[in-house]
């Protein structure tokens, strides 16, 4: 028994050293700067990376952008509990943008970077969170995004050292969305929205979710503006209205909702693509919204 | 708890030092921790469902101890319908109760006659149809005093419960697994390793071949009206690899678990997809269903020893309880039947025993008459698995018919061909790796003879789980298919 304890153990050292190895390539690719987070602020914004391209134009008016890239409604639950357990938060700017109910965000989300901020209230037992918070989060052979992520920027090196890799010289860069031909842009749309509805069912878990936010911020009298974020003309005429209206949740429950949506319809320049603002939009963006957000006060 | 999942993962280790340091003082202790853990398994998925197994465990216990002091013929026939009753009946409501009631109404409705009924909203609990199974194995070869009832009511719950093997198999008879409750196990090095082996094996099985073949079998059966008939082909290849990867796979982790605590399971896939007849299938696919309906189904209704009309009848209905075994659907009684069909021919010319070594014994390759014979019965087992996946007979049928179209002839088209040809890659790989396995219990048993230098055997254990890591679909959404029956 004692020698099959020993090679076992050997046998996980050996796979630990590999999970440190994996531990420390998730860290640079996909944890860096995710963990951040200001906690001396009462008000935060939650979104993906419609609200992430926002970066710090928004903290002049006050709101801490704690947006991330992919984050769905599973993540920011987990944020906004940790928000409450610590800091003094009064307002949560979220978004309610079409997307955030459709399926493809049930599986492309960040779940395993925001283990970081489960809290123990959000979960339904101890060892619940024992088993999510310290358990998978350190072990990165438990966490399929982390995986993911790893797999690609391998595979991403792998072909730049091919020496058939025809394609070395990146695609020219664009300033903006308007510089790509109407065709370009309407099948770079198209591609975008294939994968975003890629089914005519919303997720009812993520649903689920919105609505467990919905009655946190309530519990804790935090008041929640729902945002929909700017959309190109290209994107809004192929999504024809189509959305899994999370805003109704939120105006259900007595909140408000901000369609800004059609804002930019006439001017490609403020995209980096078809539903991205880059810099210049979002510093327009940040403005118009804080502007007319005082004015409703 | 699901074995490819975090619980199971800190369950497992943990039980294993409590059983070997903690519970390795007596035998009783051990037997007792082994029903302790196994319930706590098993309440993990509805603590409600455990009141069923304590219920099956007490009446098969009670029964087989009156079975023991009971002589009379009659009032034994009694006890042993008892135990068929109260077993099949749990079974019954929990599993076929909807399906009844709804083909009773439909078949009213028929007549023009209009039942108002609704259906009820039963849950199915876990591994009913397996542990049903096992321990009304245990009554009948106590009636038929094949075996000696036991006094001993823990290590009894302990042989009902075993939790390796308690939701998906493999079904052990009590001749086989009880005896091994009777005697305080004792660490065994090599069968701990070889567990540990083919636990990682198994791992493989699921989350590499099974889960990845899933997402496209599932993409094309749910999708079907939207694919060719060479797309459909494609689907039911997916969905082949992905029954076999699942439940071997499952059957490797329980056999391999039970290896850790010193019991030994009995083999449930013998390599099916290397049979060269499918009498040979039926021999090789889920060894210990296909036996417990031969012992206790077949062999009762006369077997092969009667005139040929009632062994004609007895094939059927092995093969027709069988598929009606695995769900209350008509897709399953039509993949039975089918396969009736498949093997009566080999039956009825006695050439069902023609293939009973193991093929290309000793050789790397197989001949081009046994390449022949694999790649038919392989075809028609594909075919016949196009009924257990589908939604119902009119899923099946239109699947059927856009194979047979002109569309067959037609290159398959869909999103992610790229993956899927990484996908048939890796299954080409598993299968060369099973083939070369073929004459071991499971492929990578006797990988110690080929890697003699524990080095190189761990080299190649990391490079599995590497593979497992890199490749594997680790997709919330992909259950082991099994636990639905």
């Amino acid at each position: 028994m004692k020698n099959f304890l020993l090679k076992v153990s050997l046998f996980l050292l050996i796979l630990s050293a590999f999970n440190g190895i994996l531990w420390f390539a998730a860290n640079q690719l996909y944890f860096k700067h995710y963990q951040n987070c200001s906690l001396n602020y009462s008000a935060y914004l939650l979104a993906d990376s419609h609200g992430l391209t926002l970066k710090h134009f928004t903290e002049k008016h006050g709101v801490y952008n704690f947006s991330g890239g992919s984050d769905s409604y599973f993540d920011m639950k987990r944020k906004i509990s940790f928000l409450i357990s610590k800091t003094d938060v009064k307002k949560i700017y979220i978004t309610v943008d079409g997307h955030t109910l459709s399926q493809y965000r049930e599986k492309i989300n960040s779940l395993d970077r925001s283990l970081y901020f489960l809290t123990p209230e959000i979960c339904n037992s101890y060892y619940e969170y024992f088993k999510y918070r310290y358990l998978q989060f350190h072990v990165i052979l438990f966490q399929p995004g982390t995986r993911a992520v790893i797999k690609h920027y391998l595979l991403s090196k792998l072909r730049k050292l091919s020496l058939k890799n025809k394609e070395r010289n990146p695609e020219k860069a664009r300033a903006h969305w308007g510089e790509y031909s109407a065709n370009e842009r309407i099948d770079r749309a198209k591609r975008r929205f294939r994968r975003q509805y890629p089914s005519e069912t919303i997720s009812y878990e993520l649903r689920q979710s919105l609505i467990d936010i919905i009655n946190l911020c309530k519990k804790y009298n935090i008041e929640l503006i729902g945002i929909k974020f700017p959309l190109s003309s290209d994107y809004i005429k192929l999504l024809s209205n189509k959305a899994f209206d999370g805003e109704k949740l939120l105006k259900l429950a007595g909140f408000k909702v901000l369609d800004y949506t059609k804002i930019f319809i006439e001017n490609n320049s403020y995209f980096n693509n078809q539903d991205h603002l880059n810099d210049k939009g979002c510093k327009k963006f940040v403005e118009l919204l804080f502007d007319n957000l005082s004015k409703r006060q | 708890m699901l074995f490819n999942s975090i619980d199971f993962a800190i369950f497992l280790p943990t039980v294993f030092l409590i059983y070997w340091f903690i519970t390795n003082k007596n035998l009783k202790l051990q037997n007792c921790f082994i029903v302790f853990a196994s319930y706590i398994f098993y309440g993990w998925w509805d603590w409600r469902f455990l009141s069923l197994l304590l219920c099956s465990t007490v009446i098969d216990y009670t029964v087989g101890v009156k079975l023991q002091n009971e002589h009379k013929a009659n009032k034994r026939k009694r006890l042993l319908w008892i135990s068929l009753l109260v077993n099949l009946g749990i079974l019954g409501f929990f599993k076929y109760c909807n399906f009844f009631l709804e083909n009773f109404v439909t078949a009213f409705s028929f007549f023009g006659t209009n039942i108002p009924t609704g259906s009820l909203n039963i849950i199915l609990p876990v591994g009913i149809s397996f542990y049903t199974f096992q321990t009304l194995s245990y009554t009948i070869d106590v009636y038929r005093r094949k075996l000696k009832p036991t006094r001993d009511f823990i290590a009894f719950a302990a042989f009902v419960s075993f939790f390796p093997q308690l939701v998906a198999g493999p079904i052990e008879r009590a001749t086989h697994l009880l005896p091994q409750f009777y005697s305080k196990r004792i660490f065994d090095e090599p069968k701990a390793v070889n567990g540990m082996r083919q636990i990682l094996w198994g791992l493989f099985k699921k989350i590499v071949i099974a889960d990845n073949c899933a997402q496209f079998a599932n993409l094309f059966f749910n999708n079907s009206q939207d694919y060719s008939g060479s797309t459909l082909v494609l689907g039911a290849l997916f969905f082949s690899f992905q029954i076999y990867g699942d439940f071997s796979g499952y059957s490797d982790i329980a056999i391999g678990t039970a290896r850790l605590f010193g019991f030994d399971l009995k083999q449930n896939f013998n390599f099916p997809y290397f049979s060269r007849d499918i009498a040979e299938f039926w021999r090789k696919w889920h060894i210990s269903l296909s036996t417990w309906f031969r012992d206790y189904l077949y062999i009762p209704l006369g077997g092969s020893r009667c005139i040929t009309g009632k062994k004609i009848r007895n094939i059927f209905i092995i093969f027709l309880v069988s598929g009606f075994w695995h769900g209350a659907n008509w897709t399953f009684i039509a993949w039975g039947g089918l396969n009736a069909i498949y093997f009566l021919p080999l039956f009825l010319t006695n050439k069902n025993r023609t293939y009973l070594d193991v093929v290309a014994q000793g050789k790397y390759f197989p001949t081009l008459k046994e390449i022949i014979s694999i790649s038919s019965t392989f075809m028609l087992t594909v075919f016949a698995w196009i009924f257990f996946r589908a939604e119902n007979m009119s899923h099946a049928a239109s699947y059927i018919t856009e194979i047979f179209s002109t569309s067959l002839f037609t290159i398959p088209e869909f999103s992610g061909k790229r993956d899927a040809l990484k996908v048939l890659l890796l299954v080409a790989s598993f299968l060369i790796v099973e083939w070369l396995g073929r004459e071991s219990q499971y492929a990578i048993e006797k990988i110690s003879n080929i890697l003699k230098h524990q080095f190189f055997r761990w080299t190649f254990y990391i490079f599995v789980l590497i593979v497992i890591y890199f490749s594997g679909n680790f997709s919330k959404s992909i259950e082991f298919i099994y636990f639905q029956f």
